[in-house]
């Protein structure tokens, strides 16, 4: 019924998704497997991306070829560069999101 | 974006387990006894692995709000000989927005301009929502007490860890008993939804003694609620186990990602993806792995973190975590990571890389322009006193302005026509590479020097397979821990807990320098 995968990647959250897009862009076949299709790219907790360190590193996935940022520029209902009174180490993009846009965004065809 | 990939497939069960042989992972068995094969598997099941969700006195089975829980997996990877733990997380409840009273609280607006996440040529938002801000009080804490009794976090029901920074309501209370107010996020969760997230009031108290203490919040004297806040409770690997590429240490060919790992958060499970992912791929054609440095990321920040220290509570990213911190900014990250990016293979990478060459090129000759044109004091001497900067007597060069404190290019545009003639060419994003790198000249090359050092730290090898407990200068928490970590360099070695200096010159002469 399957054919053999190069990688299967088990849950689709945040890990899960850039995972499966991650092996996928550099080549693999992959099988994203998940216990409820329909729950695919979840914010189970609150509807942000982004923040104080967790912005920055929105934006390396971003750099590397990862969707995180990308969905989220889709989703986003609000933006806001935090700390932009302190040095730009500092400054850290955070944005609100439409929960139902972004999980809708992750699994868009 | 996911259906839209030639390369991914996707199949809805619940995986009980791996197929694991001598050592390799070779594949998943599925609840229905399907076994699927692969040359590598990458787990991340969050929440899930036994989870266990608190509400006051009434605990259940569950991964997330209406969601079952996962069970096998833990248990085989124990069997094989990994060590797993518990850790706590939670969430707020989601209220009714229609039944709020924003009038009663602080408005938050979004940037008037907005930015964005991607470099790559997304929609930068038109319209915004606003958030708004409002505060419990000694009235809501006194209702929240009275539950204490029913509380799973002070009964000892719940026995894992939660994150420190991110703590229940109940907690903040507990721990800040001096705090009268606590500062409350009222979070709209979509466009064409009236359902609010209570940000800073995650919470698994009863439901009832939730919903009496939040009606006493300003502007929720008539909240209704949709779900209560919970507490939940789910199986994680301590990341010791891993190997810097996220594989397991113990089983070839097996990574994992996100909470399994001790981790918290949305960014810090995906940025794990994307690497396990990386990874999981490489492993298969036999390639090196692929690893940040702390000084190229905050990703490799966190993945060196939690290799070599470990964690027993929810690890978040902050800034404070990492050392070389004007180097890893919001700005530069497509400098510093889409060029790897390219060079491993990643597809669709090639338009990218020529964009950031661009960019790195334009913001030189931003900053050469800087360096050769001179300002006149009588365009900018009004400008110059209405930021309190000591005025100009005679010409100087541009550059000397954008480095003084409280003096922005941004500034210098609207009083220097042929400044702003002269950016207007260049984007946002380059003009403040270009401004960052002047203003910040010195810094950044007194970080560049300490991460030079460090390299030379990082570029040198151990060996594989060394049986560190031979080596009897080292002390006996070092030979123990390098046993279990082993560090790839002598730079690795010098951040895993319990390895001294003294250790690492003892390493350093027995690899020869």
């Amino acid at each position: 019924m399957f054919p053999k995968y190069n990688v299967i990647v088990v849950g689709a959250g945040h890990a899960g998704c850039e995972a499966a897009v991650a092996a996928a862009n550099m080549g693999s076949k992959v099988l994203l497997v998940t216990m409820n299709m329909n729950t695919i790219a979840q914010m189970s907790c609150n509807p942000a991306m982004g923040g104080v360190a967790k912005g920055q590193i929105v934006r390396e996935i971003d750099a590397l070829g990862g969707y995180s940022g990308i969905v989220t520029d889709y989703s986003m209902v609000q933006f806001r560069m935090l700390n932009m009174s302190k040095g730009p180490a500092m400054w850290s993009p955070r944005a609100q999101s439409d929960r139902m846009m972004f999980a809708a965004k992750w699994r868009d065809a | 974006m996911l259906e839209g990939h030639p390369n991914i497939d996707f199949w809805q069960e619940t995986v009980p387990g791996m197929i694991v042989k001598n050592g390799v992972c070779t594949g998943i068995v599925t609840s229905l006894g399907l076994e699927i094969l692969s040359d590598s598997v990458v787990l991340t099941n969050g929440t899930f692995l036994n989870g266990l969700i608190h509400i006051g006195e009434k605990n259940f089975g569950g991964g997330r709000a209406g969601e079952k829980s996962a069970t096998g997996i833990t248990e085989q990877l124990l069997s094989l000989g990994f060590e797993s733990g518990r850790m706590k997380t939670g969430t707020p409840p989601r209220i009714d927005g229609r039944s709020l009273n924003y009038d009663k609280m602080e408005i938050q607006l979004g940037d008037a301009l907005p930015g964005k996440f991607s470099y790559t040529d997304t929609p930068v938002i038109e319209k915004q929502l606003p958030c708004y801000i409002t505060y419990t009080s000694e009235d809501v804490h006194e209702s929240l007490r009275e539950g204490f009794d029913r509380s799973p976090m002070f009964n000892g029901r719940i026995q894992g860890l939660g994150p420190r920074y991110c703590p229940s309501i109940e907690d903040k209370i507990n721990r800040f008993a001096d705090k009268d107010r606590h500062q409350l996020f009222v979070e709209p969760e979509g466009w064409n939804t009236c359902e609010i997230y209570v940000n800073g009031f995650s919470s698994s108290l009863p439901e009832d003694v939730q919903y009496k203490a939040l009606r006493k919040v300003a502007g929720f004297e008539n909240m209704k609620m949709f779900r209560p806040g919970y507490a939940i409770e789910y199986d994680y690997f301590p990341p010791t186990q891993l190997n810097m590429n996220l594989e397991t240490k113990l089983i070839k060919n097996l990574f994992f990602a996100g909470q399994i790992n001790g981790t918290t958060g949305y960014e810090e499970a995906a940025c794990q993806g994307l690497m396990a992912g990386i990874n999981a791929h490489l492993a298969i054609l036999d390639r090196d792995p692929f690893i940040l440095k702390r000084s190229e990321a905050y990703i490799g920040v966190l993945i060196d973190d939690l290799v070599n220290k470990g964690t027993n509570e929810p690890y978040r990213m902050f800034t404070s975590r990492a050392e070389y911190r004007i180097l890893l900014r919001q700005d530069n990250a497509d400098i510093r990571l889409t060029p790897i990016a390219h060079k491993l293979g990643m597809q669709g990478m090639d338009g990218r890389l020529e964009r950031v060459n661009s960019k790195i090129e334009n913001a030189s000759r931003i900053e050469r322009y800087f360096d050769d044109t001179s300002v006149d004091p009588v365009l900018i001497n009004d400008f110059l006193d209405s930021v309190d900067s000591s005025p100009l007597r005679q010409k100087v060069k541009a550059r000397s302005i954008v480095t003084r404190p409280n003096i922005d290019i941004k500034d210098m545009r609207r009083s220097l026509p042929y400044l702003e003639s002269y950016l207007s060419q260049y984007d946002e994003e380059t003009i403040t590479i270009a401004e960052v790198s002047m203003k910040y000249d010195g810094y950044i090359r007194k970080e560049q020097e300490m991460v030079d050092k460090m390299d030379r730290l990082e570029s040198v090898k151990l060996a594989d397979h060394f049986d560190y407990k031979t080596l009897k200068s080292l002390s006996f928490e070092a030979r123990e821990k390098l046993n279990q970590i082993r560090p790839r360099t002598i730079g690795q070695a010098s951040r895993i807990s319990g390895v001294s200096p003294s250790d690492i010159s003892v390493l350093l002469v027995h690899v020869g320098r």
